[in-house]
């Protein structure tokens, strides 16, 4: 009996064992995941998870000759639409006394949405592997996985529509293989019309849009991260502007192919006391500290000891 | 009057032009200034964020002289009304001031319980604009956008 039992383990690890992707091959093919959720026509519900939270959204998502639409909806909580009506993004609060909008300037980006410049390093950071075939949402799904080479980042899981390269689930694994965070339809119609009816926001909006903007300006700002861990690589640096402050904050980012790392580096005012330690929610983390007469904050969805590395080691390389 | 208010919002006031603006503000006026402000904040809101952040609580007292009356719950807006109008304060932190002004920022005899919620907002005031413009720059975050949504959560779910 015990020889059968072990005989089973071993024949399902062998049906579990993954086969590594080529470097070239797992580009194309994120790249190709990159592309259909931009190009593909669909409408659908997806849960979000994280720290034991489970939210659901629908989504319509039309792309045609004219451009790409979308309107998301919280299905969950207090009402939200979000709306992508190719140029920007806008929200709604359905639910309010009275209806608001706000327009924001967030980057418009599928997944994993990878700049040409990053994809270069990516398999220098992690091996893609084919996983296997699982259905999911009702398709039956590709599953590849993207294992980091190192400890300082998290591992990926795709569940990829094989028809259109429309991403079905994702999921962002520790380093003791559990699931951080994860993105998952439970229903999806990929192609075919949509209505554009119904991307429109569900009530009519009377007040004017409220243009929410970070102002930025790229720069050289002089500031340098020392000690940086390995596979990350500088791709934007900006100066920008937050609310209440008077003062720009030198905004760098790093990535990895992935992932992005965001360093923000501010002066303190005279007598206010700086931040410093760690924060955590699902992926992100979150690491801050004075450095002289400026505050370091490093944001990014990586493991702690990330943040930390690149935060200690933020330093001003500049004209003195 | 409204343009002043886009101004207060997006940041372009100083501090003092700021403050300015919102004593001169009708009732009506501060009603929907709050009301935007609540938007932004329920925007920027790092929902579910643990934090072990040694945090300038003094800063915001400092920041905000007039804000100095207790407000017993986040929930209760009629109260939160009259005092959530000052320019540099988010409305988390608004509710710290409050906190701290009645306990004061070394009281140890504070449940802890109560100290980690406050705490918790102002981290999350503090912080929301640092994950919303990593949000713009990370591809993570941006898949199917729905971490979009996420940011876009509200104050209500978070431990009240």
């Amino acid at each position: 009996m015990r020889v059968v039992v072990l005989l089973a383990c071993l024949l399902a690890n062998v049906a579990l064992a993954s086969t590594p992707i080529p470097a070239q091959e797992s580009l194309q093919l994120l790249q190709n995941i990159s592309a259909a959720a931009r190009r593909v026509t669909y409408q659908g519900t997806f849960i979000f998870q994280r720290e034991g939270r489970v939210e659901s959204t629908r989504i319509y998502h039309l792309a045609d000759h004219t451009g790409e639409y979308e309107k998301l909806v919280r299905l969950d909580g207090p009402a939200r639409e979000i709306i992508f009506n190719g140029e920007d993004y806008q929200f709604y609060y359905p639910d309010q006394k009275s209806m608001m909008a706000e327009r924001h300037d967030v980057a418009r980006r599928g997944f994993p949405a990878l700049l040409p410049e990053q994809l270069q390093t990516l398999s220098e950071n992690y091996q893609v592997e084919d996983g296997g075939d699982e259905r999911l949402a009702g398709y039956p799904a590709k599953v590849y996985r993207l294992m980091p080479k190192d400890g300082f980042r998290y591992g990926h899981k795709l569940w990829v529509d094989p028809a259109t390269n429309l991403l079905l689930k994702v999921a962002m694994v520790g380093e003791d293989g559990g699931v951080i965070e994860q993105f998952a339809f439970t229903y999806v119609k990929i192609g075919g019309s949509l209505d554009r009816n119904l991307l429109k926001p569900s009530l009519p909006v009377k007040a004017p849009l409220l243009h929410n903007e970070h102002p930025r300006d790229a720069v050289q700002s002089g500031w340098e991260v020392d000690n940086l861990p390995s596979g990350f690589r500088k791709i934007a640096e900006m100066k920008r502007l937050f609310r209440g402050k008077s003062d720009p904050v030198t905004h760098l980012v790093y990535s990895d192919g992935i992932v992005a790392v965001s360093v923000f580096i501010e002066s303190l005012k005279p007598g206010a006391r700086p931040m410093e330690g760690v924060a955590k929610q699902g992926s992100v983390n979150l690491y801050a500290r004075p450095d002289g007469l400026y505050q370091v904050t490093v944001v990014g969805e990586v493991p702690e000891v990330t943040v930390k590395q690149i935060g200690d080691s933020v330093a001003y390389k500049g004209k003195p | 009057m409204t343009e002043k208010i886009s101004m207060l919002m997006d940041g372009e006031l100083e501090d003092d032009e700021a403050l300015t603006l919102v004593s001169g503000m009708k009732a009506e006026e501060q009603d929907d200034w709050l009301f935007y402000h609540l938007i932004g904040d329920a925007i920027r809101d790092p929902v579910g964020f643990r934090a072990d952040l040694d945090l300038d609580c003094s800063e915001a007292i400092h920041a905000e002289p007039t804000v100095l009356a207790p407000v017993a719950h986040k929930a209760n807006l009629q109260r939160v009304n009259r005092y959530a109008w000052s320019a540099a304060a988010s409305f988390a932190a608004v509710i710290l001031v409050g906190w701290v002004a009645l306990q004061g920022p070394e009281n140890a005899t504070v449940p802890k319980r109560v100290a980690q919620i406050a705490h918790l907002d102002v981290i999350k005031s503090r912080l929301g604009d640092y994950l919303l413009a990593h949000q713009e720059v990370s591809p993570e975050s941006g898949m199917m956008n729905s971490n979009i949504m996420q940011v876009s959560d509200t104050y209500q779910e978070n431990g009240r």
